[in-house]
């Protein structure tokens, strides 16, 4: 909002001579000016940071879901599941994860192409299949499998917890 | 008057304000940290911690798409009162006083009294920075808060997309996308409502003591009158 211009009185309410030579000395920016030079320098850094250990930790949570697929070690492969996906899974199929998964037919992902990580959620794209993963507070885990591209839909994925 | 109560005195307005930006940045925080988690819930997810929430991308865009309308409130407001005039606003200057004014009117350069910013007595570049350097602070806090949304807001949305099995989207591709820019206009029609608002009202209604009023008695045609 607007500020009317103070007219300051001189030290004895006189008023103030209204002009002044250029200072000799070159004074510095004011303060806001510097502070806002820091403040882009700030934004600038928050935006460039890559959360590279939090896609080492996706890329690796989904390497371990395919090796354990590989080796037909389901108990392990089920470990790694978002608990409610592993919970749906078991729900549908009535009976325990372990035994449920091989009915499942999940392709043999292979290798990790891409990870995409934004805040806890993950995508990585295999070499024969697409992983969603979810960060928990003891790792990642794989949130949905089997997940083939449906245009602007929704993956559709053979293991999901929604 | 001692001096503590002085210095509050003399600064009330800053601070009273900023506390309050704090206190309800707090509350916000609260209040979107328990919104986010039943969401979290909801998918069977990882809820966050309070720390957690408040260095994630949710919290940011949601303080940095607020913060950056405010900014680009008072940047146009600082800028368009140059030459924009409402008639019998204490918003408006005068009406014969529109556009930037003379030297001496300013007193800058030769005009600059003894007790004048140092650098509105210089006559080079720095005068002509310093003379529209309110304005360009808020325009440069409006740019660098829009553009903190922008970082934020795509994170946000692709960690939405991801727990939808959802593909992402780039920055360039979230720069055109409805979310960007539906939280980047519902916020400016508001500023600029609330800046027309003020500027029309307080022509015609006072609030006694506040030098956004004309003072009570002024007619409704005194123009750059301040209570």
């Amino acid at each position: 909002m607007r500020r009317a211009a103070e007219e300051p009185p001189g030290r004895n309410g006189t008023v103030m001579p209204t002009t002044l030579s250029p200072p000799a000395r070159a004074p510095g920016p004011p303060w806001p000016l510097r502070a806002l030079a820091g403040a882009a320098a700030a934004v600038l850094l928050a935006g460039c940071g890559a959360p590279a250990g939090r896609r080492d930790g996706a890329r690796d949570a989904g390497a371990a879901f395919e090796r354990a697929l590989a080796a037909a070690d389901h108990r392990a492969a089920c470990a790694l599941l978002v608990p409610a996906t592993r919970a749906r899974l078991e729900q549908d199929e009535s009976k325990p994860c372990p035994d449920a998964l091989p009915g499942q037919h999940l392709p043999q992902g292979g290798a990790v192409r891409t990870t995409e990580v934004y805040g806890r959620q993950a995508l990585l794209k295999l070499t024969a299949d697409t992983l969603f993963l979810s960060q928990f507070r003891g790792g990642w885990k794989v949130a949905a499998a089997g997940c083939t591209p449906r245009g602007e839909q929704p993956y559709s994925c053979t293991v999901e917890g929604q | 008057m001692s001096g503590r109560r002085s210095f509050w005195h003399d600064n009330s307005l800053t601070l009273a304000f900023g506390t309050g930006f704090f206190l309800v940045l707090a509350g916000q925080a609260l209040a979107g940290h328990a919104e986010f988690n039943e969401a979290l819930a909801v998918d069977g997810l990882q809820q966050l911690t309070l720390g957690e929430y408040l260095m994630s991308s949710d919290f940011a865009v949601d303080v940095t798409e607020n913060w950056q309308s405010e900014f680009l409130q008072f940047f146009l407001y600082v800028f368009g009162t140059v030459w924009l005039l409402q008639r019998g606003s204490p918003e408006s200057k005068e009406l014969h006083k529109a556009g930037p004014e003379s030297d001496r009117d300013q007193h800058v350069g030769d005009h600059a009294r003894a007790d004048s910013p140092r650098w509105a007595a210089t006559k080079d570049w720095r005068q002509t920075l310093y003379s529209r350097s309110l304005g360009t602070v808020m325009a440069a806090l409006f740019l660098l808060s829009w553009l903190a949304q922008s970082v934020a807001g795509v994170a946000a949305y692709d960690e939405q997309q991801l727990r939808q099995l959802q593909e992402p989207l780039g920055w360039g591709a979230y720069l055109g996308s409805a979310d960007f820019w539906n939280r980047s206009l519902q916020n400016w029609q508001s500023e600029l409502l609330a800046v027309a608002a003020m500027a029309i009202l307080s022509v015609y209604l006072r609030q006694r003591g506040s030098p956004e009023s004309k003072p009570v008695g002024s007619p409704h045609g005194a123009t750059g009158v301040e209570g």
